[in-house]
Order: structure tokens, then C-alpha cells, then sequence
């Protein structure tokens, strides 16, 4: 993979971890 | 200030506005909890919310965003979220389905929740969305019906999932749940307008016609300079 398409692959898995890390996090606050 | 640090800035603000509708779970006060697999469900569903709103600010062609990336860089990457996103909300419904199997039964009548209807033709919209992006070709069809199909469902899968949060109600209940639902809904909107006005869409819906008829009369055949030049999933 060259340097111009690492750029978007890095914002990609940065997008999916942060969305998937807020969705773990509130099912952590509000599990009974 | 230099290309690189706008398209830098660029990147926080989409980040933030990623990340606007997490927030909503997070606000107090927040409703009675459920169980654990059921809200990392329901969390799912709001990433996957977020990333669909967002979808429509980035091919929207939006100047600054051009300016800062190439057209075919944001609609690369427009391509890349959808999968992520449909991911999600596929995800988002299995869970719901394994954490209370008894929903699968009730799907089985029309009597079933509202909500899980608007959620389940909202997803069925974003199948056929994704469907008709990636296999295009295969399915023999034109650009102009394409963005056709691909805008009017998009809009039709965003409002009906917008309903399917809104009649559960849970996220709702708060003055800065409303403050921030609206400035979200106005955000994406602002993108779908640009959209339509930068896609001339009442003259690609006049012609849609006339198009699915020389699409049917020469096999399916199409101007590859066309898709080119317009972002079409399949342009090259």
C-alpha cells in the first residue's frame, strides 16, 4: 500500500475503533 | 495556511461530528439501563447513525472539502464508510435478535413493533443502496438511474431510521438531546441540498426515463467518461 492510500485506511480504522470504543463504553455505563 | 493543514483541520471536524451523536448517549439524564448486549446494540445503531449522517456532507461536493481533498479521494472514501456503517447496522439488528431472539418471531406479523419495522426498511433501503453502488454493472444499471435510486433511498433510509430513534424515544428526553438531534438533522440536510443542487437532480430525474430506455435498448451500455467524470462507484 502506498503512502496516498494509508492516509484513508488510518481515518477508516480510526472512524470504526472510536465508534465501536463509544458504543462498549456506554453499554459498560448502562448495563444493569 | 498550507493544503496539508487544512485537510488536517478538515479530519478533526469530521472526527467531531463522527462522534456528535455518541454523545447523546451520554447525557444525562439517561434512561433506566438494559442489558449489556442490548446497549452495546443500541450503541452500534447510533455509530451507525453517525456515520450515515455523515455520508451525505462528504460526496456532496461540498468547495471546501474539494479544495482540501480530491473529488475522487472523498468519493473513495464516502465508498469505504458505507461498508463500515452498513456493517454496523447489520450488526446493530443481530445483536438485538441474539440478545432476544423472540424479536425474529414477531417479524413474522404485520402487528410488529413500529420501530423495529422503520428500522428494518430503513436497513433494507441501505441494502439496496449499497447493493446497486457495488454491483452496478452487473445489474445493468445506468448512472443516471443509479443516482437516482442512490439518492432518493439514501434520503428514504436516513428518515426512516431518524423515526425508528425517535418512536423508541430513548435519547429524546432532554432539552440537549432535542438541541443536538436538531443541529444533526440541519448538518446533513445542509448536505443533501448541496447535493441535489450540485447534481442538477430534477434534470437527472426528468431524464431517468428516457435513459432507462437506452439503457434497455443498447444492453446496458453506458458513457464511461459519464461515470467518470461524475464519481460513479464504478467509473473506471
Amino acid at each position: 500500500m502506498d503512502k496516498e492510500e494509508l492516509g484513508p485506511q488510518l481515518l477508516l480504522a480510526l472512524t470504526t475503533l472510536l465508534l465501536v470504543l463509544a458504543a462498549v463504553a456506554h453499554a459498560w455505563m448502562q448495563a444493569r | 495556511m498550507k493544503d496539508t493543514t487544512k485537510a488536517r483541520g478538515w479530519i478533526v471536524v469530521f472526527l467531531v461530528v463522527l462522534l456528535a451523536p455518541m454523545v447523546l448517549l451520554f447525557v444525562a439524564p439517561r434512561p433506566p439501563g438494559r442489558e449489556l448486549l442490548r446497549e452495546f446494540a443500541v450503541g452500534l445503531g447510533f455509530a451507525g447513525m453517525s456515520l450515515l449522517g455523515l455520508q451525505f456532507l462528504i460526496p456532496a461536493r461540498l468547495p471546501f472539502l474539494l479544495k482540501a481533498f480530491r473529488l475522487p479521494k472523498l468519493n473513495h472514501f464516502h465508498h469505504n464508510l458505507s461498508l463500515i456503517s452498513l456493517a454496523l447496522i447489520v450488526a446493530h439488528m443481530l445483536l438485538l435478535v441474539v440478545n432476544n431472539p423472540r424479536l425474529l418471531r414477531s417479524l413474522s406479523s404485520v402487528s410488529a413493533a413500529r420501530p423495529t419495522w422503520l428500522g428494518i426498511v430503513a436497513l433494507a433501503a441501505m441494502g439496496v443502496v449499497v447493493w446497486t453502488s457495488l454491483w452496478q454493472g452487473e445489474v445493468n444499471l445506468g448512472y443516471q438511474p443509479w443516482r437516482v435510486i442512490h439518492t432518493f433511498l439514501s434520503v428514504f433510509a436516513i428518515v426512516l431510521a431518524m423515526l425508528h430513534i425517535f418512536d423508541i424515544g430513548y435519547y429524546m428526553s432532554v432539552l440537549a438531546h432535542q438541541v443536538l438531534w436538531i443541529i444533526l438533522a440541519i448538518a446533513w440536510a445542509v448536505g443533501v441540498i448541496v447535493y441535489f443542487r450540485r447534481a442538477n437532480m430534477s434534470r437527472a430525474v426528468n431524464t431517468v426515463m428516457g435513459d432507462l430506455a437506452t439503457m434497455m435498448a443498447n444492453g446496458g451500455q453506458e458513457d464511461a467518461a459519464d461515470r467518470a467524470q461524475n464519481g460513479a462507484p464504478n467509473a473506471s
